[in-house]
């Protein structure tokens, strides 16, 4: 019965393609080639990863923002000039203090920018502080004819002194500082001085050129000031913690690559890291300095592999990214110093503090948060190897929706020089609305490997990137916008795999 | 005698890591081993890695093989026996249907009259028997084992063996007979 049964079976002419089989069995019998494709697969897989890696801090992952380039401040608080307030007292030579009245901190048309801080310092007798942004058509200025001048002049109605300065600034708009002495006794101040008539501003001019300054510069009376500004406190970003350590998990005691030999499912978790990079945004912000930060991303998919080499993923898709709003502006503010060079006469010293104008350039950062909701599915074409499994997908990505969560932290922190001091910026906390979108739909490639721990257990490491996505937002600062960009993010994961 | 001898050579070939020659004698005799495979293993892929693995043993053992000129293709036939087994110890535990009766001597059934079925219909009723039965029905009735072999090979007694091979026999004879009276193929199933 043995012969009759085998010839009866061996009969079957059963399809077995020898060619496709040879070609897998191949690589499988040398096994120093089998070790070198193995020792290539890491290095491919592994500088790939690296490159990647190395790319996105490069170019993906933010930037330090102070390397930024300072913003022009908009339109409304553009300082036409600056203004020389009189203001002599005769003082006591004795310790300058200093209060600081921030109420006045930023006037601008810009309901960004209502926010006033009051405050004042435990040093405050002499000296006061105050800030504007002055306006165009300001008439109480004495010397507007010198708008546009990078120049600080200092200009003695009581024609005591003339402080001239040349400065150089970046910012055209605020270039000078007008020190306007001014006798508060009445001896000598103003324009009906009996010690000096007044002068005409070409007598100014010339006088100017011939005299120079005396020891007062402006650095020096800012960097006397010694003025209460607000650092920048770093800014901690929500759920920046990192990805716990993964615990020790066993090895796989199936054979490397039998995982894929059968159709499989696999449930997969991800957490990871990203950059959004914009290519184009038309919006209508009342502020210039838009920084995206950086982008998290979770993802939980469901994995079908339909044969070795093919298989289908959905995915849902949690995108979270970090923008920072900031905004420049020159404000200007006046204070009290003590006078080196007063005027004697008749034995009594006038002029002994004069209050100066000078400009201040001051910072606002505002944080936002987007919280994005996306679904997609892709196919994905699997190269499996007895380590790892590699994989390729492309696909498409669906935004379901997206909110805002913001943070507005107004400060005035001086831009030119160092703060001396620390102070709590003003922060408040707002919501977006639930925005809606358009253009939903967008594009995605990646890489994917897998690698199996155990039976079931597979550690994940993707690689993808969301390509013409085109949003339009509602941000909770109450900017319109719409935006189009890609996506960027490298994830690490866990994923379950059962038949 | 020239296939014969066009074997050794291919072989004295392979064995000194000539591809083309590895190439040959799996283009060669996989069908062979192939079609073993597929006696065992319900899932074509499993058979497949059925083959794979028994070439990989047959040319990581080849230095080994000592046998007499044609005596190869037995060789990778009981490779591919041997490697079908293993794949189905591996996927699960083989389940031998045990009874009280099993040390008793049973009553083998008339012979199997397989005549009228063709190849693939004998094939798929084989592969539809319970594991157990299964394994030593191919051992013992289509390779020729002794029970004492299948015993050893499986790591059960040469009774049970027995036992598990006139069920076998004997499910088959029930499923044949109805396959005769042109039962649908589902209710076998």
């Amino acid at each position: 019965m043995s012969d009759n049964l085998k010839n009866k079976l061996d009969q079957e002419q059963l399809e077995f393609d020898t060619s496709a089989a040879w070609e897998q069995l191949a690589p499988k019998l040398d096994s120093n080639k089998r070790k070198r494709r193995g020792f290539i697969w890491w290095w491919v897989g592994g500088s790939a990863s690296v490159a990647f890696l190395v790319f996105a801090m490069l170019y993906l992952l933010p930037q330090d923002s102070s390397t930024e380039p300072p913003a022009v401040f908009a339109e409304a608080n553009q300082v036409e000039a600056s203004k020389i307030e009189l203001s002599s007292e005769t003082v006591e030579s004795a310790p300058l203090s200093i209060s600081e009245e921030k109420s006045a901190g930023v006037y601008s048309s810009d309901a960004l920018f209502d926010v006033s801080s009051r405050g004042s310092s435990e040093e405050s007798p002499v000296i006061n502080l105050t800030s504007k942004v002055l306006n165009e058509g300001d008439d109480n200025l004495l010397s507007t004819s010198l708008n546009n001048s990078h120049k600080i002049v200092a200009y003695d109605s009581g024609s005591i002194q003339f402080l001239q300065e040349n400065i150089t600034t970046e910012n055209a708009s605020t270039p000078y500082s007008i020190f306007h002495q001014d006798n508060s006794l009445g001896v000598g101040g103003g324009e009906d001085s009996e010690l000096t008539p007044s002068r005409s501003k070409a007598d100014l001019d010339q006088s100017r050129s011939n005299q120079t300054s005396d020891g007062l510069t402006s650095a020096d009376i800012v960097a006397s000031s010694k003025l209460p500004y607000l650092n920048l406190l770093p800014f901690e970003l929500e759920g920046s913690e990192q990805l716990g350590r993964l615990p020790e998990m066993p090895m796989s005691r199936i054979p490397y690559g039998k995982l894929t030999t059968k159709p499989y499912w696999q449930v997969g978790i991800l957490g990871g890291v990203g950059k959004e990079i914009l290519s184009s945004t038309n919006d209508n912000f009342r502020i210039n300095g838009r920084t995206i930060l950086e982008t998290r991303s979770m993802q939980l998919d469901v994995k079908r592999s339909f044969s070795k080499r093919f298989a289908v993923t959905v995915h849902a898709h949690i995108l979270q990214r970090q923008e920072l709003y900031r905004t420049d502006l020159t404000e200007l503010y006046s204070e009290t110093v003590y006078n080196p060079v007063a005027l004697v006469a008749g034995g009594e010293r006038f002029g002994d503090s004069v209050s100066v104008l000078s400009t201040n350039r001051v910072r606002s950062d505002r944080y936002a948060t987007l919280t994005r909701l996306n679904v997609g599915a892709v196919g994905e074409y699997l190269v499996p190897t007895r380590s790892c499994d590699y994989g390729v997908y492309a696909g498409v990505n669906f935004a379901l929706v997206q909110r805002w969560n913001g943070s507005r932290m107004v400060q005035r922190v001086p831009i030119d020089r160092p703060a001396p001091e620390e102070m709590n910026p003003i922060i408040e906390d707002t919501e977006g609305p639930y925005s809606s979108l358009n253009n939903r739909l967008s594009f995605i490639i990646g890489t994917r490997v897998s690698k199996p721990l155990g039976r079931q257990l597979n550690l994940l490491f993707d690689g993808r990137a969301v390509l013409n996505s085109h949003y339009a937002i509602e941000s909770p600062f109450d900017e319109l916008f719409t935006e189009t960009g890609h996506t960027f993010t490298v994830s690490l994961g866990l994923g379950w795999r059962f038949e | 005698m020239h296939l014969t001898l066009t074997i050794d050579q291919t072989i004295q070939q392979a064995l000194k890591g000539e591809a083309s020659a590895q190439r040959k004698l799996f283009e060669a005799f996989s069908p062979q081993a192939f079609r073993v495979a597929m006696r065992y293993c319900e899932h074509r892929a499993d058979a497949e890695d059925v083959v794979q693995n028994t070439f990989i043993r047959v040319f990581s053992q080849l230095k080994n093989y000592k046998g007499e000129k044609g005596a190869f293709g037995a060789w990778v036939h009981r490779i591919s026996v041997n490697e079908s087994l293993r794949v189905l110890r591996k996927r699960k535990p083989i389940l031998f249907i045990a009874s009280e009766n099993d040390n008793r001597q049973e009553v083998d059934p008339e012979p199997l009259v397989t005549d009228h079925l063709a190849a693939a219909d004998l094939r798929r009723l084989i592969l539809q028997l319970p594991e157990g039965y299964r394994a030593v029905f191919n051992l013992h009735a289509i390779e020729g084992y002794s029970h004492q072999e299948i015993a050893e090979q499986l790591g059960i007694t040469a009774a049970t063996s027995r036992s598990q091979l006139t069920r076998a026999k004997r499910t088959l004879k029930q499923w044949i007979s109805a396959q005769i009276l042109n039962a649908p193929k589902t209710q076998i199933r």
